[in-house]
């Protein structure tokens, strides 16, 4: 039984950022080592990654996103908002 | 349950406000019909007025607030808010009153209502039993009363993306200004 693992953005220990130390390739098992940032968009939650992309499958309508997922205007602007405002924060501590 | 208390999740805009303003055409016949108006924010008075006087103080009632909020919204809110949500949502809000009202047209409440003013301006005392058809409507309209707050505060928090306690002092600075302002006048 396969499940989906949670990429890891946060410290379990102390909070703090996490980075990539290293990558590797499944199929011809290189392994790549260094100190790699996490792209802000990666710390966002499984949730808000998962509107960010219907954000962009809906060409940046927040109209179409709200009939998408059967929510009013103003809460699709909103969780918008706390996204954009979420990045700020991120961007802001690099 | 989450929708029973906020269903400006789900409901906002034009939308919202089409239906609302049908509940608030729908209240105010029902308040016609029954000789009442809306003559303060949350009160309801008897009073002998035509079918536009009181939609005219149904519209006025939720209006005011509305705007009020929507101005509170503009200095609070980060975000780009729009006066249509606000209006909306609020609109919708009054389901509530509608709500509050329907029960209390039935006869045997508002005979009730009647006997129970007319024994208080004689100074007659009435049995407690007697005024159990109108205290099953006070504890009705109780539990109205706090889900039309909830609501409408629901309503200022989506329409216009504010929370914490700025949002909640402004949410109750706007009731009470516009609660004092309607027994006023």
């Amino acid at each position: 039984m396969s499940s989906k693992k949670i990429f890891p953005t946060v410290c379990p220990s102390c909070g703090g950022v996490l980075s990539v130390k290293s990558l590797h390739c499944a199929e011809c098992e290189t392994a790549v080592s260094g100190e790699f940032e996490v792209h802000p968009l990666l710390r966002l939650t499984a949730e808000e990654q998962q509107f960010v992309t219907a954000f962009i499958r809906c060409s940046g309508s927040l109209k179409q996103m709200a009939a998408d997922m059967g929510l009013s205007y103003p809460t699709v602007r909103n969780i918008l908002d706390d996204i954009i405002s979420k990045l700020q924060n991120y961007e802001s501590t690099l | 349950m989450k929708a029973l208390f906020n269903p400006f999740r789900y409901i906002a805009g034009t939308k919202a406000l089409v239906m609302g303003y049908l509940f608030i055409v729908a209240s105010a016949l029902m308040l016609y019909s029954g000789n009442l108006i809306q003559d303060s924010y949350i009160h309801i008075g008897i009073a002998k007025a035509t079918f536009l006087e009181v939609l005219g103080a149904q519209t006025i009632w939720w209006v005011v607030p509305a705007l009020l909020l929507y101005l509170c919204g503009l200095l609070l809110s980060k975000s780009k808010i729009r006066i249509i949500d606000i209006l909306g949502t609020t609109a919708f809000a009054q389901i509530i009153v509608l709500m509050m009202i329907a029960p209390m047209l039935l006869p045997v409440v508002m005979n009730n209502m009647l006997e129970s003013v007319a024994a208080l301006q004689s100074g007659a005392i009435l049995e407690p039993a007697s005024l159990i058809p109108m205290m099953i409507y006070s504890i009705w309209s109780l539990i109205c009363l706090v889900l039309f707050y909830i609501w409408n505060y629901n309503a200022f928090a989506v329409s216009c993306n504010v929370s914490g306690w700025k949002a909640i002092a402004a949410f109750i600075a706007v009731q009470v200004a516009v609660t004092i302002v309607g027994t006023v006048i």
